[in-house]
This record gives C-alpha cells, sequence and structure tokens, in this order.
C-alpha cells in the first residue's frame, strides 16, 4: 500500500512537472513512471535488473562569427566585429542516461534506456527499447536498438542501415556532448564507438541464427512507424492513418563467417525499391584492418521499364548504372594500439585509428558553387583519431576529419581526466579550417570552442 | 672404460646445467626446471573455471574497482565479462589466438590481433594477454634454472625463461614458483632489451581440488609510476560443466 501510494504521488508529481512546465507528452510521462518504477523495485529486485546512470555536463565558449547559426538561421545576435565579447557566447548543456536491464534470464533479455537533454528545456528520448529472446537454433529481437553492420568508426560503406559516412558530423566540444566523451584511459574503447558517438537506433526486428562459432546470418525487417500520423495521443485515429503497402518496407539480410583470420560479411538492404548491397573484411597484416564496400541499384526503372526500348544493354546503361556509380563507396580504415616509452619516465599507450571514404565516381576537384558546410559531391574524406595514455587516468586524444579535395578540416583535442571512479573530467578545443565555402571552414558557428565538462558513470 | 665414464660424466654435468636437474649438497638430485614448469602448469591449466573475481586498479590519484566473471574452458578460451556499473556488460572473448572485445553501448564486437593484444586491460597494469593467453609456458619458452631463493617466507624455485617466438606475451620471464606447492610466488617480465616491464606478486594461494590456484595478486607495470593492480578472486569453482556455447560471437553479442 505504502509503495502504491509512494508510486500514485510520484506519479502525480511527475505529471503535473512534465504536462505543466515541461510540455512533453504522456507518453514521456509514463516513460519516466515506468523507469521510477525500476528504480524503486530495484531495490528489492536487485538480482533481477541492473541500472546503470550516466551524467555529462559541460561547459562551451563557443564563437559565433556571423549573425547565422549552426543551421543557417539568425540568432540575433550582433555581427562578430573582431570584438571577442560580442563573438563569443558561453552556452551549457547536461546530458543524461538511465539504463535498465533484465538480468535474471538467461535466455531472455530486455533493455530499456532513457536519455535527456537538459538546457533550460527538456528533450527526452528513448534511444533504446527492446526485448531479445534466445532459442536453441536462433534469437529474436524485437524493439528500438542499433544494429552494428560493416566495419569502421567514423567511416563505414558497409553500414547501410545506417548510412556510411558519419563525417557529416562536424567534430567538435559544443554540438554534442558524444563528441567529447572519448573514452580516457581505455585505449581499447576508443577504436569502438563505445563513446556514444554516432550509434544511431531504430525500430525493428531481428533474427539472427548462428551456424558455428564465428558465423550467423542476420535478418532484419524495419516496419513503418505511424504514431507520428496519428491525429494526438490516441490511438482512435488510427484508421485515418495510409499505412504504406508491404511492397515498400525495408527488410535486410547478412552473412557473417571468417576466413584463415579474416572476417568475412555481406548482404544488403531492401529499401523504396533500392538495393544496397555490401562486403566487409576485417583482418590483421602487422596492424589491424577493415574494408568495406557498398553502392546502390534502383529497382524502380527495372520493375517499371519503360514500354519500349531500343537496346536493353542500352536501358542499363542509361537507367541504372549511373545510379550504381554515384553511390559506389569504399571506405578502409587501420587501427591498433602500441605502448612505447620514449623517454624513461614517460611511457606511453598509444592507440590509433585512421579512416578513409572514397565514392570513386564523384568530384575529384574543388568546386566553387560549393555551398558552405555542406558536401557538394567530393569523393575523398579522410579521419584519424589518436589517444595517448599516460597512465591510467590521464589520456591526451586528437580526432580529426579532413576533406583533402578542398583542403577543409575539422579537428578536436583535449584532456581526460578519470579521476575517481566512474568519473572524468574532459577539457577540449575544437577547431574548423577552410575557405567560406568548403565543407568546413573558419567562418562559421563554432569554428572555434572551448569546453570543461565533466562525466559521471554509475 | 674410464673415457666413457668421463664422458657421461660430462655430458651430465653439462646436460644439468642446461635444465637445472643438478644434485644438492645433501646428494637429492632435483627437478629439472622443465618438470617445475609443469608442475606449474598442473596448477594453472583447469578442464574448466567460473570465476568471480575484482580488480582493484590504483595509481597516484586514488583507486577503481572493477568487478568481473570469468569462464575459461581448456587453455584457450576464455570470456571475461565485467559486472560493475561504468563497465557492465564489457565482455573480452580470446578464442584460437585472438580477442574479439563487446562494448555494449555501441552494442559492436571489435576483433583485435597483433600488438594490440599486449594493451592495458580498463587501464590497468593488466594486458588483454596477461588476463586470457599464455598458459602454456613449455611450448612458448626455452627454461633455464637459475637457483633457489627465499621469497618472503617461502622456498622458491627461481626459472629463466627465453621466448622460443614472437607469439609469446614477454620475451623474456623470471618465476618464482613455490617448492611446496608449485604455484608462481613471483613474476618478473622483461621486454627484449632485458628491461623490466611488469612484476606480479602472489599474495594468497588457496588449494581448491588438489590445485593451488592464487587468489590474491598484484601487478605492478614497471613503466607506470605508482602503480598496481591488485587482482583478487572471490569465488572460484574448477573442473565444472561450462557451455561450449559462451565461447562464440553469438554469446558475445547477447
Amino acid at each position: 500500500m505504502v509503495m502504491q501510494f509512494l508510486l500514485r504521488l510520484f506519479y502525480d508529481f511527475l505529471s503535473f512537472l512534465f504536462e505543466r512546465l515541461l510540455f512533453v507528452s504522456r507518453f514521456m510521462v509514463l516513460c519516466m513512471v515506468f523507469l521510477l518504477f525500476f528504480f524503486v523495485s530495484g531495490i528489492e529486485l536487485e538480482a533481477e535488473s541492473f541500472t546503470t546512470g550516466r551524467i555529462v555536463s559541460y561547459v562551451s565558449l563557443v564563437d559565433f562569427p556571423e549573425t547565422v547559426n549552426a543551421f543557417g538561421g539568425d540568432t540575433g545576435s550582433p555581427a562578430g566585429d573582431g570584438n571577442l565579447f560580442d563573438r563569443f557566447r558561453l552556452i551549457g548543456l547536461t546530458k543524461e542516461s538511465i539504463i535498465v536491464k533484465s538480468l535474471k534470464n538467461q535466455n531472455v533479455k530486455g533493455l530499456v534506456e532513457l536519455s535527456a537533454t537538459l538546457s533550460n528545456n527538456l528533450l527526452l528520448d528513448i534511444p533504446r527499447a527492446y526485448v531479445k529472446v534466445r532459442f536453441p537454433s536462433f534469437r529474436l529481437l524485437i524493439g528500438k536498438a542499433h544494429v552494428s553492420w560493416g566495419e569502421g568508426f567514423m567511416f563505414n560503406s558497409g553500414d547501410v542501415i545506417f548510412g556510411g559516412n558519419r563525417g557529416s558530423a562536424v567534430i567538435s566540444c559544443y554540438s554534442s556532448s558524444s563528441s567529447m566523451t572519448d573514452n580516457g584511459g581505455f585505449s581499447i574503447g576508443a577504436l569502438s564507438g563505445e563513446n556514444g558517438s554516432f550509434i544511431s537506433t531504430t525500430w525493428l526486428g531481428d533474427l539472427y541464427i548462428p551456424f558455428g562459432r564465428f558465423s550467423y546470418a542476420e535478418f532484419v525487417i524495419f516496419p513503418y512507424l505511424f504514431l507520428s500520423s496519428l491525429n494526438g495521443d490516441s490511438f482512435d485515429s488510427i484508421e485515418s492513418v495510409t499505412f504504406p503497402t508491404l511492397k515498400t518496407t525495408s527488410l535486410g539480410m547478412r552473412i557473417v563467417s571468417k576466413l584463415w583470420k579474416t572476417k568475412i560479411e555481406a548482404g544488403g538492404l531492401w529499401k523504396d525499391n533500392n538495393l544496397l548491397p555490401y562486403i566487409s573484411l576485417q583482418g590483421h597484416l602487422f596492424v589491424n584492418w577493415s574494408l568495406s564496400c557498398s553502392t546502390r541499384v534502383d529497382f524502380e526503372p527495372i520493375l517499371n521499364p519503360p514500354d519500349a526500348f531500343d537496346d536493353f544493354n542500352d536501358f542499363l546503361a542509361d537507367s541504372v548504372f549511373p545510379d550504381i556509380k554515384e553511390n559506389l563507396s569504399l571506405s578502409g580504415a587501420i587501427y591498433g594500439g602500441e605502448n612505447v616509452t620514449p623517454f624513461p619516465w614517460l611511457p606511453i599507450g598509444i592507440s590509433y585509428r585512421l579512416e578513409s571514404l572514397i565514392f570513386p565516381f564523384l568530384g575529384w576537384n574543388e568546386r566553387e558553387d560549393a555551398t558552405r558546410g555542406l558536401n557538394p559531391g567530393y569523393a575523398l574524406f579522410m579521419y584519424g583519431d589518436a589517444s595517448l595514455s599516460f597512465d591510467s587516468s590521464l589520456t591526451w586524444f586528437l580526432r580529426g576529419i579532413v576533406s583533402p579535395i578542398d583542403f577543409s578540416g575539422s579537428f578536436y583535442t583535449g584532456t581526460r581526466w578519470s579521476m575517481y571512479q566512474g568519473f572524468s573530467m574532459i577539457f577540449g578545443l575544437s577547431f574548423q579550417g577552410g575557405d567560406s565555402n568548403d565543407v568546413w571552414g573558419w567562418d562559421r558557428f563554432g569554428d572555434f570552442a572551448l569546453l570543461v565538462g565533466c562525466e559521471f558513470k554509475f | 672404460m674410464k673415457d666413457i665414464v668421463r664422458s657421461v660424466s660430462i655430458f651430465y654435468l653439462f646436460f644439468s646445467l642446461l635444465v637445472g636437474g643438478w644434485g644438492d649438497s645433501a646428494g637429492r638430485v632435483r627437478m629439472t626446471a622443465d618438470e617445475i614448469l609443469k608442475r606449474m602448469e598442473e596448477n594453472n591449466v583447469y578442464k574448466s573455471s567460473e570465476i568471480d573475481g575484482a580488480f582493484i586498479i590504483t595509481d597516484r590519484f586514488g583507486f577503481r574497482k572493477k568487478t568481473f566473471k570469468l569462464y575459461s574452458k581448456g587453455e584457450d578460451k576464455v570470456l571475461i565479462v565485467f559486472t560493475n556499473p561504468e563497465d557492465e556488460g564489457q565482455k573480452i572473448l580470446r578464442i584460437e589466438g585472438e580477442i574479439y572485445l563487446y562494448f555494449p553501448g555501441a552494442e559492436e564486437i571489435i576483433h583485435l590481433q597483433g600488438s594490440a593484444l599486449r594493451d592495458s586491460m580498463l587501464g590497468s597494469d593488466f594486458s588483454y594477454e596477461d588476463m586470457t593467453g599464455e598458459k602454456e609456458f613449455r611450448t612458448l619458452y626455452d627454461v633455464l634454472f637459475v637457483g633457489e631463493e627465499n621469497v618472503k617466507g617461502k622456498e622458491c624455485y627461481r626459472l629463466h625463461l627465453t621466448a622460443k617466438t614472437g607469439s609469446a606475451v614477454y620475451p623474456v620471464e623470471e618465476l618464482w614458483i613455490s617448492k611446496q606447492t608449485f604455484s608462481l610466488i613471483r613474476g618478473r617480465y622483461y621486454a627484449l632489451s632485458g628491461r623490466p616491464l611488469k612484476e606480479l606478486e602472489v599474495k594468497e594461494i588457496k588449494k581448491i581440488e588438489g590445485k593451488f590456484i592464487p587468489v590474491h595478486l598484484i601487478m605492478r607495470d614497471l613503466l607506470k609510476k605508482d602503480s598496481k593492480t591488485e587482482l583478487i578472486i572471490d569465488r572460484i569453482n574448477i573442473n565444472i560443466p561450462v557451455d561450449e556455447k559462451l565461447f562464440s560471437l553469438e554469446e558475445l553479442s547477447w
């Protein structure tokens, strides 16, 4: 009874808080109560669920050289006239995430992750919420989750689900807290996306069939998400929603195996009458390496060919091959870690990752008519990431993404100091270099930023 | 006949010096270095094991504790699952001489080969190789008997190991092995140049199913100042049924 009363009290309080003050939907409030229930019940059911939290807070000093913001809109601020007090702004943000995992059942797993970005307003999200079930010969996942296809951190041509070029993101210490949360003190972690950067999730159904220790097949299906089409929060209006036909449902499959010491992965995604096939390889030759390749085959002209054409080969050459060439992309990476001792008193652990992304049939020359901040279809991008660990708690890192064709780039360097268990301080500096019509440049929002922040995992 | 006896004696002396099997002052024939190492390996190698343990990493700023569960089968299959809140769900799978890391936040598997295996594991003084590899010393190293020493009240054999191949974790090792239990008491690990890299000290040993197993160890990375990592085993079961499926990519990403 007491528990019920407390829950009711919390529900009412949260409802009032969120509905009146923060204008979030009832759905989100229910999610909060749901998670709160996990927290409260977790005291008694400790063995059945596991809860972790993460808070990242930071303050950034960001350069606003013009009256436009990062999205091209007017900030209402005066243009920078060289006076530092006019040009720079101090901004702050806190990001929280709570993950609740089930523990008890070895064959069923559930996970709910709630994340919030808090400033003078609140942005709530549920990046992950899924159930996994394991049967003797296969397993199923249903819900909102991340699936990792292909190989690569910043550039991954094999990631046909979420897109292989994450380089459109500016690497900075103001745009998202994830960019700054490098895995200091755990250098191998920096080789993965463990820091939360660039991890996209979506609603999906996933069938995983293992065959052997290193081999498996995976089938995914992406259902139509209709909640946003409803009129208000009520399901009463579901009849008015125009659902797409099954023909346009996205689905994909891949097969992963190992030949000698090389991981081989091949598969494809069917989406909007397009087939996106890919292949990825990962192995070791002096260093760890990976290669991925993908393209897009537009089946629309094949499924709906014109009534008459002179030559089928010409038809393919005119209607299908250009799309394949234009979307052909290759990504490659080398990565690893080394321990070096440049001086007897200075042992350093180095981890590094170098990646490149090539669109061989796109532009290899700089375009003068390019729009600043947008990729005008250049053929080559490069990414580098290095971190030096001076001991178990202090790491210096440098990340950079470069467009060699227009000689522009975005860089982020900083120090992560893991002072106490789960707690780290981060000091960062980011800057861009390039001309006014380049992909990255000096003359735009956040071309220079300084950051001081902290992260606590518990 | 005299010549034959002399030849045999010289051969025996030479061989004894090589493998450390000459007699002591009391006339007892000591074990060879190879036999000592074999007895130590018998303590180290089990059909399978399930361990609950913790690392306590200490540096100049204080200490951090990381808890884990470890499953092993045979000599080359190890799975470590971290259970402390900061690293919860991170997994390390060692199989067929390769290491796979699973990061639950990214839901991604990283495949590591080569020198990255010698990188520090979660910022500790242990490397991935230290935790998951190298139980077959005799196949990886040439061994020499150095002598007998008393290490913190324990009578020990001191052995000098030199790597036969580049696949060994350390080019040179020195091991102090208890004469009584044939368990490792102290280890010192060197670079090819002879520079000491790490030092292992065993603080506590327990007898479990006839094997003497270290349950409290301290590893010091000698290149780091004021740094050490304690490995404490809270619970260990050996030679129990462990599902073969644990050592697969399917389990790693589960």
